[in-house]
């Protein structure tokens, strides 16, 4: 069964080049070049039983903000929504991502990341946050939320309860960003959701723990200005 | 600064007792000489004695003692003795001349008096305008001296000033939020003070315009038009002089402010004639910096279209890899040009607490997606503290750095990335160096990389280096406007060193710290 990608973009260069590479992956695409085009697309499909899987979402559109339609899904659906947008301030994806996109591509942006996020948006595809997402592998590490465990080479890894808190909401949100505020608060609680200290003091001791040079993470990725971002696992 | 007040100088007082001095003197003389000397020898000291005594006494008792003393001398000293009646006819010519001369003399004496105490007057009223003037040349604004001025009309006139100052231009209504008022006035005052502003003229008692009103009204003239008035209440202004000076000092006030607020429109054009020239050049040499990326894509993709066919599958990839470097490359400008903007206008930091590590690593990160990742040598001191900044622009600057030191470097040899925190300076600060071995920067060019669109290498080594002209500029400012500074040392053995100074913020001390402080011993996972 193919995927179903419905793709709201105005500028039909762009439409036509992201069409093509996604038709070349095997993706089913519907597009649309507006805001009502693309909410007409989705409450048609959705009334007719046709399953759309994945939407691509454009801001700046003619007739309106992209941001209208994610608010107005996100009231009824939790199929995966990826923002493609030409702003780039931090402030404007973290909106997004706390909206309740799945992830945000900043324009001009490479047909190989797109793809690596659709699928890592398509995995986690109609999972709340909270999912059972318990396992994780990946360079070595190896983590089991319900059995309380961190391996790394095969060795177990010690860590507080506060670090093991901070990695477990990565891991149920593994190749996804999660942004500082949200982290904050699912760790801490929400009254310390400005504590951004916390998170990096916390965050330097998980990565001096799992990953091979601190400097150079692999796994704990940190998305400037936004929030971090555990590596998708194998 | 109040020195201007100066007390006009007092009018000179007659002296009474040199004057009569002068005469007692005469006298003592006269009667001493007067078995020596006749008659008409006798009558030449009391021209004197008058003449003399002329010069310290006011006109009026000079004129009366000379009439009293002329008879005297008849009575006493011209025959027949004891009476005022003359014998000889040469003698009653003597005493009228006498008379007439002495009065001649009063009258001359006390016209150069008046004289002198008028140039006397004029030179004090000199010294206050010239005072007044400098003091409001020196002042950068007028509006400081408003007391001053206020005070220094009270003091001329002795009577309470009221003044009326317009913030800039004359408004449509008499709006006093577009106005000051100094000092105290009625409404039907006030409607005078704005009239008065508004018609450039004086008016009120002695002015020759609204005679009926009880008071005086001076406006702050300008050229051609007024910037205020000054209020004199219940005074007149008979005397043409008096007005004349009081006048010159409102006006000088007027001018003062004139000037001033030419000054700042002077300013504003210039700043906005910067602006416009930065936009321009900012737009020159964007277009400039933008065809070059632009003719090698459209180059490139036309070739690919056109000459599909004469083509290898080794120069296809060639030629499309040339587009995605390029644009990539118009894409760092962009990118570059905007944070720059975007930091001129508004100045505006998203900082928040941040670690050196995550920011160097997602440096690195970057460049190994570029294929570059091991030309960067990253080295981090032990325990370095958090900053205090904004990541993206910070990641921005150290990003154009690498950028930098990557493409005036040898291919493949290692750029150095160290952070510190230097204790040489006071109070220590992050610093965070980038060093290559390439061939270093001219110091003729060495401040001037900092300025928006200079290349280095263009014209000393006569070979184009790629770049957007903006990226040390965007650098520069980025650094500032974190409280920091960047510069650039080329050592002797060749290469160049970028030095990035960011200041130390103290952490947040906060009743949790305890609970959320490393405990490296371990609790159980």
């Amino acid at each position: 069964m193919s995927i179903h990608v419905l793709l709201v973009e105005d500028d039909r260069e762009l439409r036509a080049t992201l069409r093509d590479a996604l038709l070349l992956e095997g993706y089913k695409l519907i597009t649309a070049a507006s805001l009502s085009e693309g909410i007409a697309i989705a409450t048609n499909a959705r009334s007719a039983g046709n399953k759309l899987d994945l939407f691509l979402l454009d801001l700046g559109l003619p007739d309106g903000d992209g941001e209208t339609l994610l608010a107005q899904l996100r009231k009824q659906l939790n199929t995966p929504v990826i923002v493609i947008s030409a702003r780039e301030q931090e402030g404007q994806k973290i909106r997004l991502l706390d909206l309740g996109a799945d992830d945000y591509l900043v324009k001009p942006f490479g047909i190989g990341e797109l793809l690596a996020r659709m699928r890592v948006a398509l995995r986690h595809k109609g999972v709340p946050v909270s999912a059972s997402i318990t396992q994780y592998n990946k360079a070595g590490v190896v983590i089991d939320l319900a059995a309380h465990s961190v391996t790394r080479n095969g060795e177990q890894v010690h860590l507080t309860p506060t670090e093991f808190n901070l990695l477990a909401r990565l891991v149920r949100s593994a190749g996804r960003v999660v942004t500082h505020r949200q982290l904050l608060n699912d760790v801490w609680g929400a009254e310390f959701i400005d504590h951004t200290h916390y998170l990096r003091l916390y965050m330097a001791q998980l990565r001096a723990k799992l990953e091979v040079d601190s400097a150079d993470p692999i796994l704990l990725l940190t998305e400037p200005g936004v929030g971090y971002r555990l590596a998708d696992d194998e | 600064m109040n020195s201007i007040l100066i007390a006009p100088a007092p009018p000179k007082k007659s002296s009474f007792w040199l004057g009569g001095v002068i005469w007692l003197v005469g006298w003592v003389a006269i009667c001493a000489l007067d078995q020596y000397l006749d008659v008409n020898n006798l009558a030449m000291l009391l021209v004197l004695a008058s003449a003399l005594a002329s010069v310290c006494l006011p006109w009026r008792v000079s004129v009366l003692l000379t009439i009293i003393f002329v008879l005297v001398f008849d009575w006493f000293f011209v025959a027949p003795y004891g009476t005022l009646t003359v014998d000889l006819q040469q003698h009653t010519l003597l005493l009228l001349v006498i008379l007439v001369v002495n009065l001649l003399v009063i009258s001359l004496m006390n016209i150069l008096r008046a004289q002198s105490e008028r140039a006397l007057q004029h030179a004090s009223e000199a010294d206050i305008l010239r005072q007044w003037s400098d003091l409001l040349l020196e002042s950068p604004e007028p509006h400081q001296h408003l007391q001053e001025l206020q005070e220094l009309l009270a003091q001329l006139s002795n009577r309470t000033v009221t003044l009326l100052v317009l913030n800039d231009l004359l408004p449509e209504t008499d709006d006093l939020q577009a106005a000051q008022l100094l000092g105290d006035a009625g409404i039907e005052q006030r409607h005078a003070l704005w009239y008065c502003t508004r018609n450039n003229q004086p008016l009120g008692r002695g002015t020759g315009r609204y005679e009926m009103f009880a008071d005086v009204y001076l406006p702050l003239r300008a050229r051609g038009h007024a910037l205020g008035a000054a209020l004199l209440n219940n005074f007149a202004v008979h005397e043409f002089s008096t007005r004349v000076h009081l006048q010159a000092i409102c006006d000088q006030f007027g001018n003062a402010l004139e000037r001033y607020n030419l000054h700042q429109q002077d300013i504003k054009t210039r700043e906005e004639a910067q602006s416009q020239l930065v936009r321009n050049t900012l737009l020159a040499a964007i277009s400039h910096d933008y065809r070059t990326p632009l003719a090698t894509i459209m180059g490139a993709a036309s070739s690919l279209s056109e000459q599909t066919e004469k083509l290898d599958a080794t120069q296809q990839q060639q030629l499309v890899r040339r587009i995605y470097d390029e644009a990539k490359r118009l894409n760092t400008m962009t990118h570059n040009i905007l944070q720059l903007a975007r930091l001129d206008a508004d100045n505006q930091l998203a900082c928040d607490w941040q670690s050196a590590e995550e920011i160097l690593g997602e440096l690195t990160r970057r460049w190994r997606g570029r294929q570059l990742g091991h030309r960067l040598n990253i080295q981090l001191d032990a325990a370095l503290p958090l900053l205090w900044c904004d990541a993206v622009l910070i990641g921005q600057l150290l990003e154009n750095l690498v950028d930098n030191a990557l493409k005036y470097s040898l291919a493949d040899s290692v750029v150095l990335i160290h952070a510190t925190v230097s204790k040489h300076i006071e109070p220590a600060v992050f610093l965070i160096s980038v060093i290559d071995n390439g061939q270093g920067i001219d110091s003729r060019w060495r401040d001037k990389i900092f300025e928006p669109f200079q290349r280095g290498a263009i014209s000393v080594e006569g070979k184009p280096t790629p770049g957007a002209g903006v990226g040390l500029a965007l650098c520069k400012a980025i650094a500032h406007a974190h409280g920091g500074d960047i510069q650039v040392n080329c050592p002797v053995n060749g290469g160049s060193c970028f030095e990035l100074y960011l200041p130390l913020r103290d952490l947040p001390h906060d009743l949790h710290n305890d609970e959320v402080l490393p405990n490296k011993s371990g609790d159980r996972p």
